[in-house]
């Protein structure tokens, strides 16, 4: 192999990728998709909107629906002494958007989450994580478990 | 003769070489298209390997469509063939070893060669085989004297007659 055909070689390699890196860059700049698409370069968390709070009809109305996935933020300890029917217990601290149950649902399915009561912030943070995961129907059960006991509503324990 | 004087022979023979060339600047064009046109979907096939961060993955997944694409009409059409032919092994090159890792990782996904629908089934063997095939085909390509003149060295450039003595 002769030195004319190697630097050939290495010359019209050369050209070639800084063509493609023009071309590549241009196009998707034009298209604004791939490296250029904003919703892969910014958070999904502006995206959607707030968790909201709701009252405690909405709640009843909310859990009576089959479809509804209801979330119990507290201590695993509380979950165990008594909880709403259906409700799973995620302890707000120990979520993780990429292990949780939550990967498997759709994201636009209803989410209700509580904790103990008006006192209790944990709800409102797992919620806002979750919103922040991508799902876009958060709701916050915000007089939560201790509304829910005074209204003599069903326990499962 | 002995079996593979006779396959090198053989791949010295202009028809094959260009047969080879118009085969493997098609299978690279056809490749690149539908990564051009959907460089997120490249860039998920690519990350499934595991191999690069997805923030780099995504830059390769923007360029070297377009490497395979200029490259393939390069063979195609013969022009800057010598550069084409270098960056196609140079790729094929990379392809080969990506699979290769992904097999032995025992990873479940698939190839993102030409089809970037996950459906398409997952990588083998068969995989590195067609790969080694084209990279055969193109070290012949690249070491063949299809159509380009090639500035003798041994021969002194002619002077110009103002420069004369």
């Amino acid at each position: 192999m002769s030195r004319i055909l190697l630097k050939r070689t290495f010359r019209e390699a050369g050209w070639l990728i800084f063509l493609s890196l023009f071309l590549g860059f241009f196009t998707t700049a034009f298209h604004r998709t791939g490296l250029f698409d904003k919703a892969t370069s910014t958070p999904r968390l502006s995206a959607h909107p707030e968790p909201l709070l709701i009252s405690p009809e909405m709640a009843d109305s909310l859990i009576a629906l089959p479809s509804t996935f209801i979330i119990d933020s507290r201590h695993r300890f509380e979950y165990v002494q008594g909880h709403i029917p259906k409700a799973i217990n995620i302890p707000a601290h120990e979520f993780d958007p990429t292990s949780s149950q939550l990967v498997y649902f759709p994201k636009d399915r209803n989410i209700v989450i509580y904790c103990d009561g008006m006192e209790c912030n944990s709800s409102l943070l797992l919620a806002s994580k979750i919103v922040s995961s991508g799902f876009t129907a958060v709701f916050v059960y915000h007089s939560g478990w201790t509304n829910w006991v005074e209204r003599g509503k069903e326990i499962a324990r | 003769m002995n079996p593979f004087r006779a396959v090198i022979s053989l791949m010295k023979r202009r028809e094959i070489i260009f047969i080879a060339r118009m085969v493997i600047g098609t299978i690279f064009v056809a490749a690149a298209i539908p990564k051009i046109a959907d460089p997120k979907a490249f860039a998920l096939a690519i990350a499934n390997y595991k191999l690069i961060p997805p923030s780099v993955g995504l830059v390769v997944a923007t360029v070297m469509p377009w490497t395979e694409l200029l490259a393939g009409l390069g063979i195609i059409t013969g022009y800057y063939i010598r550069g084409s032919a270098f960056s196609l092994i140079g790729l094929l090159v990379i392809f080969i070893i990506a699979i290769l890792t992904g097999i032995l990782r025992n990873l479940d996904i698939s190839c993102g060669c030409f089809s970037l629908d996950p459906s398409v089934g997952r990588i083998g063997w068969h995989k590195i085989a067609e790969n080694f095939l084209m990279l055969v085909f193109l070290i012949a390509v690249y070491l063949s004297p299809t159509g380009i003149r090639e500035p003798d060295s041994s021969v002194p450039k002619p002077r110009h007659p103002k420069n004369m003595p």
